[in-house]
């Protein structure tokens, strides 16, 4: 028998989930997040969701767990003094960046931090050129005396990031012995191993943001495994990383930063897993919450990778999930400006005190109001001490402050507030396609979040997508993800040698899947067991963004090499609209990811009852105010049909089917909309 | 009538046309200069040639399509879907040479409903000197290949025959043909994605929001410059000179404010130029626009509404709109500084919004030769960032570009792989920073080292003979410097020159730190011990321009503040300042430097 427990820390609420495979049963728990120790909320949610349950303690078999108290140590600056000794004269590179404003068009803007102070980056002479040959020796001399004075400076570690060290290691490795000699007590992190990739400032960053993230969460790890122990629970804890998979905490200590954005990346599992029951092999993902939408990409039923992130301004190069964050919520506050215009956002109310309905002191109008104004949403759902009063308060000041200065009835002032929101949304769901070379119509919709459903049928509207899908209990569908993600670890090297010959590619490839099981085994796993996927990135020579395709298992032959080459036109000319097969291809990258899978879950999709049909007056842009069928999430089963006007109503979230579309349960539980 | 919802969600469709021009283009580009450096922009344009749309990449760009795209496609009715016209002409209202734009007329259902149009700096443009900056032409015939509006594409394919003239005219030209081919996508994906704003709306139907939007834009910027206060407003500035006279030459601005409507009017400024320190009025406009975009606020949109409160002054014969046919390869260094006129000028009506002088250099380097790695010619250009302005509340950014200029750096590894250099140095310029209460930001200082053959090391820059001005008693930036063999045998070279490098020589571009703004005494004395600790300001400057007396320690971080001594000296230099200022004329202006 197995139960698996998945727990996802945000910033307001610890979302909680139970999967007991002896019956099947799928239990979910709210809890506060509690920031001053977030492992406290995280042991008290998974009290609750045992309880509720009624499972113990020792029969939890997998636990996992997705976290932002990484995130929140760099998006708040709360990093340790760390030092830097990298090449003499490029101490700046980290400081000076890409060279570019944040804004265009704003002279009060600020640079990202630069992480580290001047005063404690240090230059020291010796390099490499570009094919990695040393040019001139490491001055080790100068290495004693920039490590002697960092260590007196009183920094918490060293990281070390040098030209082309992606490529030969040999005077970072000296530089990390002359730092355990010197400086004993110093930790030291070597950008080869922590990002071993072309372009010095992205890899510096990545290095010295991983430090600092490790600094900051190797505690919380060590405290929470404790706490997991005391209360009996003897599955080991696993922790979500960006990539989509999860891995042990040892890991994650060492690979700090790949947690950074790992709550993203739950959910882009949880809505690729939905996509693919439903039907659909492609699909954009989008969780709407109350400050931030995240927007996922599924291709061929895999979820869409990258590594080239971003987080405070700050490029990140970790394998992980493609998930863009979008700064429009249910709290985006609607405003209208100097020329007369509705706008919706930047501005949020966020969760605190969030928008009016919530009864906890917001004041604004805000996209979450509307949807009460419009009747769509109960204002009950908020479980604020005066549901009716608070939407009465936010009808008042959208007729007060968007509706008289637009000359409009309050509910088409309302509407127009979703409209604006959804069209938004809609532009972010284009761009993130159309990069990928990709039309949104081939791909079906699926939202979850407190907020995704109701926008939802509007937002595939407004982007030309055809299909939304709801997925069962959207509102924790995160932390579903958790219980989904797969054991992963990634390793990738950059690639020496010339063009794509076997003999290297092979060597380098078996060296990364060495890598991969000893890593898989120093967590306890059976590395026979895992799956190994290798992938390469191409280019043509001459070019300098790469494309990644993946290479067959086996051997490492002309033939193998060559399906990656025809690979790699192949995309080339779907991106790029052309291919150049006579031009030479070279290889920068080369990766190797291990996965052992996690099994699927398989909740029961009949309907289990719940409240029999109730009716609400809820407003529509044809037609406006109509009586409308409210049901029960509960009470729909696999081949319901599920016409629109409909308000389905599920716990913590919300789902509209307007008047022209036409709803139908999947096997899957999922509503599928169409119009 | 368009309601204002209805208006938005046009608003954001529209923007998303042209994004997803932006993004085929960056994303099929070639050259770094294009797909990494973003010297691009792609705009949508309606029947009426109005400017709709813009993609907020680059606004030097923008801003010369705004002025290129009507003037060039007027009267043009022989145009048929799937063609389009290659234009670079600065006599056509182009900029220079090397930003080579593309134009596609957009039909639906067999009616002209609008144009697509795209700008990308091209690395080479022909012309004697690789990287498309030559700096001591004195008839725009020296600066390269010319195309004066010519119709290059048909069917959504360019000409053969025109394409392979233009490819042979111009270095790398497998570079430029992918860059070619990636304009054209962006138009492209353009034309599907106007069209498909037709077919959900109707023709009818975007006319009418087109004209809201445009309505509603001009209202919006009428409704920020009437907060401005009325007046005329005058600035002025000294350039190093044209690269072939090579005498400083002065750049005017004055700024009316009238109501709801704003002149900017640049007479008084030098008549052209022989050499090639000219811009068209686009350019000039393009500069300006940038800088009053930022100071009405950001979130404005731009499109045709916006210019219409606007008059626009550039008199025949001067820097800012010279004679047919005179260069104009360093334009883009007239109209950095003629944006930069607009915050200076500006800067005692609005104190609290605007800005203390910036870098005000675009910096253009090129580098050419051969590389004995692959025994290949290599051609790159790329510019290098400097110091912000300081302001009100804030220090001036560090190493960041400025004004309509907003292009990313290449990354050393990826240059060093291209071309057979060592970049030595890449770093802050300490004591660079104009003082004061608000420090200017830092300038920065590119060393580039050149091995195995010879090389050219091209300049197309200003700034190395005047310095960014401060405002309110802050002190101005460093002046640029452009050297060779800096460390070893130092030779200062022109801001406009091109230098010719044995193997191991080393060319240096150090640009300008920004301006201060308030007066250097009132800075907190633990900001300027912490730039101390940092290297950013030396312990002399500390004490000179700060008044700040700075105790050095023997170890990392031990530096601190001799408070008595700091109190001391800066009584002295108020009461210095004091006999000083009874015994010469007061200066006028806000501006200092």
């Amino acid at each position: 028998m197995t139960v698996r427990v998945g727990v996802d820390t945000g910033g307001t609420f610890t979302d909680v989930v139970c999967y007991d495979a002896s019956t099947g049963e799928v239990h979910t728990a709210k809890t506060p997040s509690t920031p001053s120790a977030f492992d406290r909320g995280v042991l008290a949610g998974m009290e609750a969701v045992l309880d509720r349950a009624g499972v113990a303690p020792d029969e939890v078999t997998f636990l996992s767990h997705g976290t932002t108290v990484g995130t929140n140590a760099v998006l708040e600056g709360d990093l340790p003094s760390l030092g830097l000794v990298t090449n003499a004269g490029l101490r700046d590179v980290l400081e000076i960046g890409d060279q570019t404003r944040p804004e265009l068009y704003d002279l009060q803007c600020e640079k990202p931090p630069h992480l580290i102070p001047r005063r404690h980056r240090k230059g020291v002479p010796g390099r490499l050129d570009s094919a990695g040959e040393e040019v001139e020796p490491l001055d080790e001399d100068a290495v004693r005396t920039a490590v002697r004075e960092l260590a007196d400076a009183g920094v918490e570690a060293v990281v070390v990031s040098m030209l082309f060290a992606h490529l030969n290691d040999a005077h970072e490795r000296r530089v990390e012995a002359i730092v355990e000699a010197e400086a004993p007590d110093l930790a030291c992190a070597r950008s080869s191993a922590v990002d071993p990739e072309p372009r010095e400032y992205e890899r510096t960053v990545t290095t010295v943001l991983n430090e600092a993230v490790k600094t900051r969460t190797a505690a919380y790890f060590a405290r929470l495994q404790e706490g997991v122990a005391a209360r009996g629970i003897t599955a080991p804890l696993y922790v979500m990383h960006a990539g989509g998979g999860v891995f042990g905490v040892e890991e994650a200590i060492r690979h700090a930063l790949r947690t950074v954005l790992s709550g993203p990346a739950a959910g882009a599992v949880a809505a690729r897993d939905a996509a693919v029951r439903a039907g659909f092999e492609r699909a954009i993902g989008l969780d709407m919450g109350g400050t931030s939408a995240d927007v996922s990409l599924v291709e061929e039923g895999e979820v869409v990778r990258t590594t080239e992130g971003e987080i405070a301004g700050l490029p990140l190069s970790v394998p992980h999930l493609d998930v863009n964050t979008v700064g429009a919520g249910g709290g985006s506050v609607a405003w209208v400006d100097a020329g007369g215009g509705l706008r919706v956002g930047p501005d949020s109310a966020g969760a605190d005190p969030g928008p009016i309905c919530y009864d906890r002191g917001g004041d604004r109008p805000t996209v979450t109001d509307a949807q009460v104004v419009l009747g769509r949403v109960d204002p009950a759902a908020f479980r604020g001490d005066d549901p009716t009063g608070a939407a009465e308060r936010a009808r008042e000041t959208f007729e007060r402050e968007l509706a008289d200065p637009l000359g409009e009835s309050v509910e088409a002032a309302a509407l127009a507030v979703l409209r604006v929101a959804d069209a938004k949304m809609a532009r972010e769901l284009r761009r993130v396609t159309v990069e990928r070379g990709r039309d949104p119509a081939e791909f079906a919709l699926v939202a979850f979040g407190g907020a995704g459903p109701l926008h939802a049928p509007d937002v595939a509207d407004h982007a030309d997508v055809g299909a939304v899908v709801v997925p069962r209990s959207p509102g924790v569908l995160s932390a579903r993800g958790l219980l989904l993600a797969d054991i992963r670890m990634d390793e990738s090297a950059a690639y020496r040698g010339d063009g794509l010959a076997p003999g290297p590619v092979g060597d380098q490839f078996g060296a990364l899947e060495a890598a991969v099981r000893d890593r898989l085994r120093e967590g306890g796993f059976e590395a026979g067991a895992a799956e190994l996927e290798r992938t390469v990135d191409l280019r043509y020579r001459g070019q300098s963004y790469e494309l990644r395709v993946p290479v067959d298992p086996g051997p490492v032959d002309d033939a193998a090499l060559e399906a990656a080459r025809e690979r790699f036109h192949g995309r080339h000319a779907r991106l790029y609209g052309h291919a150049m097969p006579d031009e030479p291809v070279e290889a920068v990258t080369l990766r190797v990811a291990g996965t052992i899978a996690t099994p699927d879950i398989d909740p029961p999709a009949a309907a289990e009852g719940g409240s029999s049909r109730r009716e609400r007056e809820v407003y529509f842009q044809a037609g406006g105010w109509r009586s409308t069928p409210v049901v029960d999430r509960d009470a729909l089963g696999p081949g319901d049909a599920v016409d629109g006007p409909t308000v389905v109503e599920d716990a913590g979230s919300t789902a509209l089917v307007p008047p022209d579309a036409a709803g139908r349960v999947a096997e899957s539980g999922a509503i599928v909309l169409e119009r | 009538m368009v309601d204002s919802g209805e208006l938005e969600i046009f608003r954001h469709a529209l923007t998303s046309v042209v994004e997803e021009m932006g993004v085929t283009l960056q994303r099929t580009a070639y050259s770094t200069n294009i797909k990494i450096r973003r010297d691009h922009t792609c705009a949508l344009f309606d029947a009426d040639l109005r400017h709709v749309a813009q993609h907020d990449v680059a606004p030097q760009h923008v801003g010369s399509l705004v002025s290129v795209v009507p003037r060039v496609m007027r009267g043009r009715t022989e145009l048929e879907p799937g063609d389009g016209v290659l234009v670079n002409d600065p006599y056509e209202g182009a900029v220079h040479l090397p930003d080579v734009m593309l134009i596609s007329p957009l039909f639906v259902d067999e009616e002209l409903v609008g144009y697509a149009a795209n700008s990308a700096h091209h690395v080479d443009i022909g012309g004697p000197t690789p990287g498309g900056i030559p700096n001591d032409s004195t008839a725009l015939y020296g600066e390269g290949l010319i195309l004066p509006g010519v119709k290059a594409v048909r069917e959504w394919d360019y000409d053969d025959e025109l394409l392979e003239l233009v490819l042979r005219n111009v270095r790398e030209p497998a570079m430029r043909r992918g860059d070619f081919r990636a304009q054209l996508g962006a138009n492209r994906i353009g034309e599907r994605r106007y069209a498909d704003l037709h077919e959900r709306h109707g023709a009818e139907a975007v006319r009418e929001r087109l004209d809201a939007l445009l309505d509603y834009t001009e209202r919006r910027v009428r409704a920020a410059i009437g907060e401005l206060p009325d007046g005329t407003f005058a600035a002025t500035d000294t350039m190093d000179g044209d690269g072939v006279e090579d005498e400083p030459v002065e750049i005017a601005l004055a700024i009316t404010v009238d109501g709801d409507e704003m002149t900017l009017d640049f007479t008084g400024t030098a008549e052209e130029n022989e050499g090639p320190l000219n811009c068209t009025p686009a350019m000039a406009f393009a500069g300006a626009m940038a800088h009053v975009m930022a100071l009405l606020g950001g979130e404005l949109p731009k499109n045709d509404g916006f210019y219409r409160p606007f008059e626009f002054v550039t008199p025949a014969g001067t820097m800012v709109n010279p004679s047919r046919d005179r260069p104009v390869a360093a334009g883009w260094e007239v109209a950095m500084r003629a944006g930069e006129l607009v915050t200076k000028a500006m800067a005692e009506a609005v104190p609290e919004r605007t800005i203390a002088g910036t870098k005000g250099v675009v910096a253009n380097v090129a580098y050419g030769g051969h590389d004995p790695r692959d025994d290949e010619p290599y051609v790159f250009y790329e510019t290098v960032a400097g110091g912000y302005g300081a302001r009100a509340t804030k220090d001036g950014m560090d190493a960041v570009q400025a004004g309509f200029q907003n292009t990313a750096n290449s990354p050393i590894e990826e240059l060093e792989t291209e071309l057979p250099v060592y970049v030595r140095r890449y770093e802050l310029i300490e004591d660079s920073a104009g003082a004061g209460r608000q420090r200017g930001g830092l300038g920065v200082r590119r060393d580039v080292e050149f091995y195995g053959e010879r090389a050219t090391f091209s300049l197309l820059a200003d700034r190395a003979t005047t310095r960014p001005w401060g405002l309110f008693g802050g002190r101005p930036g460093s002046a640029a410097r452009y050297l060779v063999n800096p460390e070893t045998d130092p030779v200062e070279v022109g801001s406009k020159s091109t230098t010719t490098l044995a193997p191991g020589e080393v060319g240096s571009v150090q640009t300008p730190g920004g301006g201060g703004y308030g007066d250097p005494l009132e800075r907190d004395p633990g900001a300027v011990l912490a730039d101390v600790r940092d290297g950013k300001v030396s312990v002399e400057a500390a004490a000179e321009e700060y008044g700040v007396v700075v105790e050095v320690g023997d170890a990392d971080g031990a530096a601190t503040v001799d408070e008595d001594a700091t109190d001391l000296r800066r009584d002295a230099i108020r009461e210095r300042r004091g006999r000083e200022s009874s015994a010469a004329p007061d200066g006028t202006g806000a501006a200092d430097g």
